[in-house]
């Protein structure tokens, strides 16, 4: 059994204590421990927390290895302190079956680094024609709780319905890439006046707007729970919070790539002209993340968490290349998502916090416990 | 001048310096030889990645009346259709020794990547990018309105208090968001009118007013009324429900252009589709001057090629 002794550790409340950590589990708390044979790690400046969870990370592995892979992305994770990651299933080929989902999670077990839990696709190769085997992927060795088809939108109503109340047989959760085809095609960023002036495609903020206003009621008519990815828009946040009000089970999380880039890329990508500057901050910007952010740090029990979408320098020069879409490369790059924070005394088996590789031993547990300990947050958190 | 990209950067100053440029160009084409040495021994690449009659062959006029050597590239029959990008093209043809570029390119924002990405060192004419910008459009434009409003005082003179309707499809118009911004900095009123399907989102906060309904703009009796061309892939994409529906409620038929004040004069940047935006009749009549913008095109053309490859300066070309 391994023994470790941590000293002089900050927890989240402000107090310095040593903690002694044997088998994964912290036994021991206190000022001036010690213990026999413990390895010791001098924790001096450093804060002590549970191992942190990140929903949405994209590995990449099959298909993309150039871009990223299970060894990579959980090492990176580990380095900053993730001892879970989710993978999303836009793989090649597509998480849709259980033999790709128990392949990533054994990659990840394998590996050791960060405990890894595959997100299943909702639809066959994400065409969003028909379900994907969400039975198989859920009893499989790597027991899929979380199925989306993120980079694609699940649009068919009926079939949103049918996924939500497939996975409600089970507690699963879909989480949605809330994004109405029809209303972005061609879109290389966010519709308003500059993208008016600019003569590029606008993204409107309803396109997301309306799938989320959409899926929290089709959440709520059938009693399932609901994710939404990377929300983006001041209305999304109105929305999800008036589903969290009438007790909708619905999670979100925000990232800062798709929220604030495009207009910080064009800035600083648009030649020096007189005026230019001036011309984009003119633009009024419905959806900028710092709003949304700041309302949900105010709103919403969440912590903010840092994962990667990771691309090949071939795609990234690939699509600069095509002037058209470069913004939409603004999408490519790092993240931080908004996430449910699971607090230290909620975590099992970490009754006062305790390093982020012992917790990983604990998470996940069996039966999706995380999404639950938001669900609990969420009740407590002040709806003004 | 090192490139022109778009309308929105240029100056009063400077558009009226083009403008003066170009009353040059013009006298030089009634000579009995219309050419000038002014450009001998540069060469004009033409590289258009998008169809088009009159701007390709109105640049290659322009330039040939100035003695330059042109070279012309279309993207069909090219490379391009191998799936060549505008780095690879445009690097290719500057290796070839070009002293400027005109660029036709579906993509908004081609030209300014091409003028300052560094790819290549030769001047960059923004030829249309997309629905972004298509500047010698709306200089000659202004030349044409200028032209017609004051005769042979024009020199000089901006376009103050002149009022024009544009009307049609703004929101995919490069014509259209240039002689917004040209137009309006050289003093001119400009109305948009069409649907609300094709005027574009946040069109509240550019420097125009906003009409829905025709025949109320035709009643304010513009100075000029620019029509804009509905191009084919739109008429199936739910703008509008169909074309004849356009064509009665923001089209410009015979009884329309009946009730158009006198001195009004009929602008079309062209191909037209006679008998929808515009009736046959309208695009005929006296008060079209379509046939003179293609005309000043040329001179406006090259003014703007003069002014880039000599790198001077409009406003002391004209002072």
């Amino acid at each position: 059994m391994t023994t470790i002794l941590i000293r002089g550790a900050r927890l989240p409340d402000g107090t310095a204590t040593d903690l002694l950590v044997e088998g994964g589990v912290v036994t021991e708390r206190g000022t001036s421990l010690s213990r026999d044979g413990a390895t010791v790690i001098d924790a001096d400046g450093l804060v002590a927390l549970p191992g942190l969870v990140d929903l949405h990370t994209h590995l990449r592995e099959p298909g993309f290895e150039a871009s990223e892979t299970v060894l990579t992305g959980t090492r990176a994770a580990a380095a900053g302190g993730f001892t879970a990651v989710h993978a999303m299933a836009n793989t090649s080929p597509v998480a849709d079956t259980a033999g790709v989902v128990e392949q990533v999670a054994s990659l990840g077990a394998q590996h050791g680094y960060a405990t890894v839990r595959p997100i299943g696709a909702v639809t066959v190769g994400l065409a969003g024609e028909r379900l994907a085997e969400i039975g198989a992927m859920s009893h499989s060795r790597a027991a899929v709780r979380v199925f989306s088809d993120d980079g694609k939108c699940v649009h068919d109503s009926l079939l949103m319905r049918r996924a939500l109340e497939y996975v409600a047989t089970f507690d699963g959760v879909i989480a949605q890439h809330a994004q109405d085809p029809r209303l972005t095609e061609d879109a290389q960023m966010n519709e308003g006046a500059l993208s008016s002036e600019l003569g590029l495609a606008g993204w409107p903020a309803v396109a997301e707007e309306a799938i989320i206003a959409r899926d929290v009621l089709l959440a709520d008519a059938v009693g399932a729970r609901l994710h939404i990815c990377h929300l983006s828009t001041a209305g999304s946040v109105e929305v999800v919070r008036w589903a969290k009000a009438r007790g909708i089970r619905v999670t979100a999380e925000v990232t800062r790539t798709t929220c604030c880039s495009p207009s910080r890329w064009w800035r600083t990508r648009r030649p020096p002209m007189p005026g230019a500057t001036t011309r984009a901050s003119r633009s009024t910007r419905r959806c900028g993340v710092t709003k949304t952010c700041r309302r949900c740090a105010r709103r919403w029990p969440t912590a903010r968490s840092i994962s990667s979408r990771p691309t090949t320098h071939h795609i990234r020069s690939r699509r600069r290349s095509a002037p058209g879409r470069r913004l939409r490369s603004a999408w490519w790059g790092w993240k931080a998502p908004f996430r449910s924070f699971r607090p230290p005394w909620s975590t099992p088996g970490c009754s006062a916090g305790t390093t982020s590789r012992a917790c990983s031993r604990g998470y996940p547990p069996r039966s999706g416990a995380s999404q639950g300990t938001t669900h609990r947050s969420r009740s407590a958190a002040p709806h003004t | 001048m090192r490139h022109l990209l778009s309308t929105v950067d240029l100056e009063r100053d400077e558009a009226i310096g083009i403008l003066d440029v170009a009353e040059d160009m013009a006298d030089v084409a009634t000579r009995a030889v219309p050419k000038l040495p002014t450009l001998r021994g540069r060469t004009v690449a033409n590289l258009f990645f998008e169809d088009s009659t009159r701007t390709r062959l109105s640049f290659e006029a322009a330039a040939k009346r100035l003695s330059a050597d042109v070279i012309t590239f279309s993207a069909k029959g090219s490379s391009v259709s191998k799936g060549e990008s505008l780095k690879d093209t445009a690097q290719t043809i500057a290796a070839m020794g070009v002293d400027a570029v005109v660029l036709r390119h579906a993509a908004s924002g081609a030209a300014e990547v091409l003028a300052g990405s560094g790819w290549i060192d030769a001047a960059v004419v923004n030829a249309g990018d997309g629905t972004h910008q298509h500047p010698t459009q709306a200089l000659l434009d202004a030349y044409t309105l200028r032209k017609t409003l004051h005769g042979d005082a024009s020199r000089g003179r901006d376009l103050d208090g002149v009022r024009v309707a544009i009307v049609g499809d703004v929101l995919h118009s490069r014509v259209a968001r240039s002689n917004v911004w040209l137009l309006t900095t050289l003093g001119a009123h400009v109305q948009l009118v069409g649907p609300r399907t094709l005027l574009p989102i946040g069109v509240g906060t550019w420097p125009v007013t906003v009409e829905t309904d025709l025949d109320a703009a035709i009643a304010a009796r513009p100075d000029a009324i620019m029509m804009l061309r509905v191009q084919q892939e739109r008429m199936h994409a739910a703008f509008f429900p169909h074309e004849r529906e356009y064509s009665n409620a923001w089209g410009l038929g015979d009884e329309r252009f009946a009730r158009l004040g006198a001195d009004t004069i009929v602008m079309h940047p062209g191909p037209m589709n006679r008998g929808l935006e515009i009736s046959a009749h309208a695009a005929d009549s006296p008060r079209s001057v379509i046939l003179d913008q293609v005309t000043n095109g040329v001179s406006i053309r090259m003014a703007v090629l003069y002014l880039v490859l000599s790198g001077t300066d409009p406003r002391e070309v004209a002072a």
